[in-house]
């Protein structure tokens, strides 16, 4: 007789499952900062902007989304408050600035040929050496045009006009597709349901050239965003790769990813501070391994900071 | 005309005083907020002496109820503590200007005691590091607020864990030294306040004071199963042990009171290392077994499995289909079953948290299923604790009562073995005076679905299952709210009072925790 | 304009309730209330166990001056034209006599809400986000912005006329008066309260002692003459319960009451923004006692308010959902086969009567059965019997028949 309710941030009971996973909370220990902090926040009506703190600090990770028990989709409240938080950012002009930068390379960028692409993102397309190897390691096409600018606008709340989201869909729609960027794959699942879709770090990861050489004195970094947003089967996938390789994942006892990098907002485009690094510190703690493998290029400045351990890139196991 | 309020508690020579409602003797349990008389003066004073505090409504608004759901109250202001000094310097200013502080760890209280009536809500979960592992002495000292998870993640890493915990992750190490604790190996192991082998507490007046059975041990006695009635535990150091994964059984019943007998039997002959009752109503009684290593459970097998009066789940499965059978009218209930079933099951068997056959990180795979399928936005979980004679009684009463209320509801029975030498930590506390040996704990938890029900159907549920502890004699897992006219009626005037004497001594004002017990 | 979170009209118990509710969870309340406080209020103020049990869970112990003389009362005696009377003690003990003028007015202080008195409800607009709700302040206009409205007035809920303007016409009025005697002899007990089945008397006729005085009431349906039907009572106590009374003084009082929605499932719990409940939303006892089901009523009106408001839902559907329990229990005792197979009331009806010879429980039986007869006028026979009927089958009572 009545419908039911949606599942937004109105449900959340408060049992807190989600700080246990929030690498915010972890830093801060203060309620405030925790997606449970900001639905009850919201439960009491506070705006975008009373929760700057804890929005800013919000890296994305989506952690707290495959626990919560509700079945809330904490991810999209925190994304939904930044896009009301994002014109009133004093920084807002320096991420435009960025944005711009990225969407006028990408608008030189040519049609692609038809077939699978990979969408590296900058921090890779910064390493032509890598760049190239896992290209030939994957057999797919560079796409030129990665969405870098739409990556960003989505991590900050920023606007994409809907012509520049048309343009770069169009180009994609219907192909084999194995994305670097954990946010922009979890939205491309949305916009291109009809597509195939890998992070670049599972693509990877499944090629028997370089799971073989993962060896159990290995301690494998799995992307965050990309595995939270695919929960249920990658965490199946995940296991199965600690099964037959032996490898130590950077999961916790929940099988929640721990992120590498915690990199505030205001901080996005700055250099790594020691701050920025304290999880992978939380990483390594009792734990001794002879490499670090990484997913997300990103992630090896935060490890590089933290430790002397070598850290490679997946595509960096493959012998030439 | 103005009527002066009375303090709750006070009962005047009046024929409707509340000892006047025979047999269900009640106390205010929706307590008045406090006035708060001199808030201005005494925040100038803790901004003084450094204590960040947070007013308004978002920062208050978070704290309005607790787990339980059913118990509303809006604090003046919040302080999340960060250290013991800061707690001290909160403490001496409330007891000074008089206001009171409600402390608060996980929240997982059900009857209020963790919702402030205004004044000051203290939030522990600022206080949550990891301060120093031994693993030689297998001893971790960590701050109070800690979650029970962010204990076992620390640990995890040195190949240690902790001893036992409730199963909820979320609550925190000083809550559960303050109220018991009861995980599936508490029968062997004792609850969780039984681990803990000093405390840093600070007192209701602002001092810091460290103790334990040997160093200012009456402090210790009372701070432990204390319901946080004589001081803020700001660090615990507990034991801990070597980490091992663990080999689950499942047994099925259809009765409860032979699940028990064979639960009791087990805890009586320490054949198992965990032993637990989880039900689907009283339908399904499933007494789960576990093993912390291949001896203990080679042991068990050769020795006490065949004398288990339950069934596999395929034995069950066809008993509940000949039940059925022959009472067609009962399909709702076996379509339930099965549809709980489905649910369930996986959930314990997730392939991520299996490797040859062994259970890891048991603490995580409980304490999601306890949330995803027994969570919801009112944790309603009255219980009873008994001495082990008493407990089939208390079960069975229990059960009826939670047929009355609810369309579905699940049991949860375990035994808690007591050590003698903590007697008087035990006083006035879950564990029923006269248990020897083992107390037995159940809780009654109906299943909300989605529902939406008033407090007083929840309220009047609970004085129901409440009321049968006080004609069995019983205690319960934990205390306070609702709970506060019970406590009379179960420990008697002279006892109660005694700790009430002993309250005012450590607490003049009476400010922390007020509404809990007294 | 004051700008609130919900404003409650009339400074009742059930209204004390939902205030305590709303203000523990933190909205800014303001209840509204036509006289000026203390005021005074018909009522027999014999509380029921449960109704006790929630002011002291809530509110605290009474203070004294709370109280009328005799200030407990123990149970029940029913009395019947064939001379049997039957008491009945409560279940759960001795109940408090309130003096209604000061226990509202105790109760309304405790639950922290800030109440504007002589402060007349003069209309509301529901603007589906807020209400605007109309008021005359001693005599002059004032308006509230609310989020919310609780309309908490009685039985003649001037909230109930703005939402439901024809909903008077449709239900049978009656009309309860009580006069206060001095004693001269009264061989009733003034532990209890005293109630007759007898048709010729009323259709509500009772008698209880209060600060030293007789009560001596009846109520009957609006449109007989109160001082005939109450000479009529006062003869037949003397006549037959050998009761003697001086005459009564100025002070006597009468109101009208609304029963039967909660008999027949007829419950009025309001539309959009505003909320209906207590009396005024139907909630009466078996025995003609409405407080313990308006404070319970109210507080759920409270308690919906606040859940909505948090889980942002529809506040008429979680009000429904939440009052089923409140509803049960009231519908419950008027229904014949619980008082038949079960015991709904707060007094055991059942034992009473086995406590009675063969001979008496017959005559009982068939005293009761003359005086439901009193009530065939208004044809509840069918809707009495769908509802028991609902009761076993939907494990409640339909939700379809409330307005």
């Amino acid at each position: 007789m009545f419908a039911a309710a949606p599942l937004d941030h109105a449900c959340c009971s408060g049992c807190s499952l989600c700080r246990l996973v929030c690498p915010m909370w972890r830093q801060h220990r203060d309620p405030r900062f925790s997606p449970e902090g900001l639905a009850k926040a919201r439960q009491c009506g506070a705006t975008a902007a009373e929760l700057t703190a804890p929005l800013e600090a919000c890296s994305l990770c989506g952690a707290c989304d495959p626990v919560c028990p509700e079945g809330i989709d904490l991810y999209a409240m925190v994304m939904e408050l930044r896009r009301d938080l994002s014109p009133a950012l004093p920084y807002r002009q320096a991420l435009d600035a960025l944005q711009a930068k990225f969407a006028l390379a990408a608008a030189a960028a040519e049609a692609p040929a038809a077939g699978a692409q990979f969408l590296p993102g900058p921090a890779l397309r910064a390493h032509p050496v890598l760049l190239a190897r896992v290209k030939a390691l994957l057999g797919y096409a560079c796409a030129a045009d990665d969405g870098a600018d739409i990556a960003l606008a989505l991590e900050t709340g920023g606007e994409i006009s809907p012509a520049r989201r048309r343009r770069f869909l169009d180009r994609l729609s219907g192909r084999t597709l194995a994305v670097g960027d954990g946010l922009l794959l979890r939205q491309l699942r949305q916009w291109l349901p009809g597509a195939r879709l890998q992070s670049l770090g599972e693509a990877l990861a499944s090629l028997t050239t370089i799971r073989r050489r993962l060896a159990s004195t290995d301690f494998y970094v799995i992307e965050p965003r990309a595995y939270h947003a695919d929960y249920e089967r990658l965490v199946a996938y995940y296991d199965r790769l600690q099964v037959e390789t032996g490898c130590a994942l950077n999961l916790d006892l929940q099988r929640i990813a721990i992120p590498a990098l915690r990199q505030a907002l205001p901080r996005l485009a700055a250099p790594l501070a020691d701050a920025d690094a304290t999880q992978a510190r939380w990483m390594l703690q009792g734990r001794r391994p002879q490499r670090i493998v990484v997913e997300s290029l990103a992630d090896r400045a935060a490890f590089e900071r933290v430790c002397d351990i070598p850290v490679l890139h997946l595509a960096e196991l493959a012998q030439d | 005309m103005n009527i002066p309020p009375v303090e709750p508690g006070t009962v005047g020579p009046c024929p409707v005083a509340p000892d006047a409602l025979q047999g269900i003797k009640r106390q205010q349990t929706n307590p008045a907020r406090w006035n708060g008389a001199g808030w201005q003066d005494f925040v100038a004073a803790l901004r003084s002496a450094g204590v960040e505090l947070t007013e308004g409504r978002a920062a208050c608004g978070a704290y309005v109820t607790d787990a339980g759901g059913t118990a509303y109250g809006q604090p003046h202001g919040v302080v999340i503590a960060h250290s013991a000094g800061e707690v001290a310097a909160l403490l001496r200013t409330a007891q000074a200007h008089r206001v009171p502080v409600t402390v608060r760890g996980g929240g997982l209280t059900t009857e209020g005691e963790a919702v402030a009536y205004g004044g000051v809500l203290l939030d522990m979960t600022g206080m949550s590091r990891v301060l120093a592992i031994d693993a030689a002495a297998l001893t971790v000292r960590v701050e109070a607020g800690i979650y029970w998870h962010s204990l076992a993640e620390e640990l995890r890493r040195e190949k240690l864990d902790y001893l036992s915990a409730p199963l909820n992750l979320t609550s925190s190490v000083g809550g559960t030294l303050g109220v018991g604790g009861i995980d599936v190996n508490s029968a062997r192991l004792g609850c969780s306040a039984d681990q803990a082998l000093s405390l840093q507490v600070v007192t209701p007046t602002g001092e810091i004071v460290e103790c334990s059975d040997t160093e200012n041990a009456e402090l210790f006695q009372r701070v432990i199963l204390g319901y946080g009635q004589f001081g803020v535990i700001t660090e615990a150091t507990l034991r801990i042990r070597r980490y091992t994964p663990l080999s689950m059984h499942y047994y099925y019943y259809s009765s409860l009171a032979t699940a028990i007998e064979d639960l009791q039997m087990l805890d009586r002959n320490d054949a198992s290392d965990y032993s637990g009752i989880l039900t689907i109503m009283d339908c399904a009684v499933n007494l789960l077994v576990a093993f912390d290593s291949d001896e203990r459970e080679a042991a068990f097998r050769r020795d006490w499995e065949a004398r288990l009066r339950g069934h596999g789940e395929f034995g069950f499965a066809l008993c509940m289909l000949g039940h059925y059978a022959l009472r067609p009218w009962k399909a709702g209930e076996a379509l339930y079953l099965l549809k709980r079933k489905q649910a369930v099951f996986p959930e314990f068997r997730r392939p991520e948290y299996m490797r040859d056959g062994k259970m890891h990180d048991r603490s995580v795979v409980f304490s999601r299923a306890v949330w995803k399928h027994w969570g919801s936005r009112n944790m309603v979980i009255p219980d009873l604790a008994t001495p082990a004679d008493r407990f089939v009684a208390a079960v069975e009463r229990g059960n009826a009562v939670c047929r009355k209320f609810f369309p579905h509801y699940t049991l949860y029975c375990v035994g808690i073995k007591l050590r003698p030498e903590h007697r008087p930590h035990y006083e006035m506390s879950c564990v029923p005076p006269d248990a020897e040996g083992w107390a037995y704990g159940c809780e009654f938890e109906p299943m909300i679905e989605g529902e939406v029900y008033s407090r007083d159907h929840f309220q009047a549920f609970k004085n129901a299952i409440y009321d049968i502890g006080v004609d069995l004699g019983a205690s319960y897992y934990r205390f306070g709210g609702m709970m506060k006219g019970y406590i009379r009626r179960v420990f008697g005037d002279a006892l109660v009072d005694r700790h009430l004497a002993m309250k005012r001594k450590a607490d003049p004002a009476m400010i922390l925790n007020r509404d809990v017990i007294f | 304009m004051r700008n609130v979170d919900v404003v409650i009209v009339g400074a009742s118990l059930a209204a004390a309730a939902a205030a305590k509710r709303l203000v523990d969870a933190g909205l800014e309340t303001v209840i509204l209330e036509r006289k000026e406080l203390p005021r005074h209020k018909i009522c027999s103020g014999i509380l029921s166990p449960r109704g006790h049990r929630f002011l002291l869970e809530n509110f605290g112990p009474l203070p004294p001056e709370t109280l009328h003389q005799p200030t407990a009362c123990r149970g029940v005696t029913f009395h019947f034209p064939s001379m049997v009377s039957m008491p009945m003690d409560f279940f759960h003990g001795t109940t408090p006599h309130l003096h209604r003028k000061y226990s509202d007015h105790w109760a309304i202080q405790r639950s922290g809400a800030e109440v504007h008195d002589q402060t007349s409800f003069a209309g509301l607009e529901d603007k589906a986000d807020h209400v605007l709700v109309h008021a005359r302040q001693n005599g002059a206009p004032v308006e509230y912005r609310a989020r919310q409205v609780i309309g908490a007035d009685g039985p003649s809920s001037l909230v109930v006329r703005a939402v439901y303007p024809d909903y008077t016409k449709q239900i049978p009025w009656f009309f309860v008066g009580q006069k206060f005697h001095e004693i001269i002899d009264c061989p009733l007990s003034s532990d209890y309260f005293h109630f007759w089945f007898h048709p010729g008397l009323g259709h509500y006729t009772w008698s209880h002692a209060r600060d030293g005085r007789q009560i001596v009431g009846v109520g009957f349906k609006r449109g007989d003459n109160f001082a005939k039907k109450h000479q009529v009572v006062e003869q037949y106590l003397r006549d037959k319960h050998g009761v003697q009374l001086k005459p009564a003084a100025d002070d006597h009082e009468g109101c009208a009451e609304n029963f039967g929605p909660s008999l027949i499932n007829r419950y009025l719990f309001g539309k959009g923004n505003v909320l209906v409940t207590g009396q005024a939303a139907g909630f009466l006892n078996m025995i003609g006692e409405g407080m313990s089901c308006a404070l319970h009523s109210g507080a759920i009106s409270g308690e919906a308010i606040v859940e909505a408001q948090r889980r942002n839902r529809p506040v008429q559907e979680i009000y429904r959902r939440m009052i089923a329990s409140e509803v049960r229990r009231c519908s419950d005792q008027w229904n014949p086969l619980k008082i038949a197979f079960e015991r709904p009331h707060e007094a055991d009806f059942p034992e009473a009567l086995m406590k009675l010879s063969w001979r008496e429980r017959g005559l009982v039986l068939r005293d009761m059965w003359r005086f439901i007869v009193l009530f065939k006028e208004f044809k509840w026979g069918r809707q009495i019997a769908s509802a028991a009927l609902q009761r076993p089958l939907l494990g409640g009572y339909s939700m379809q028949r409330w307005q």
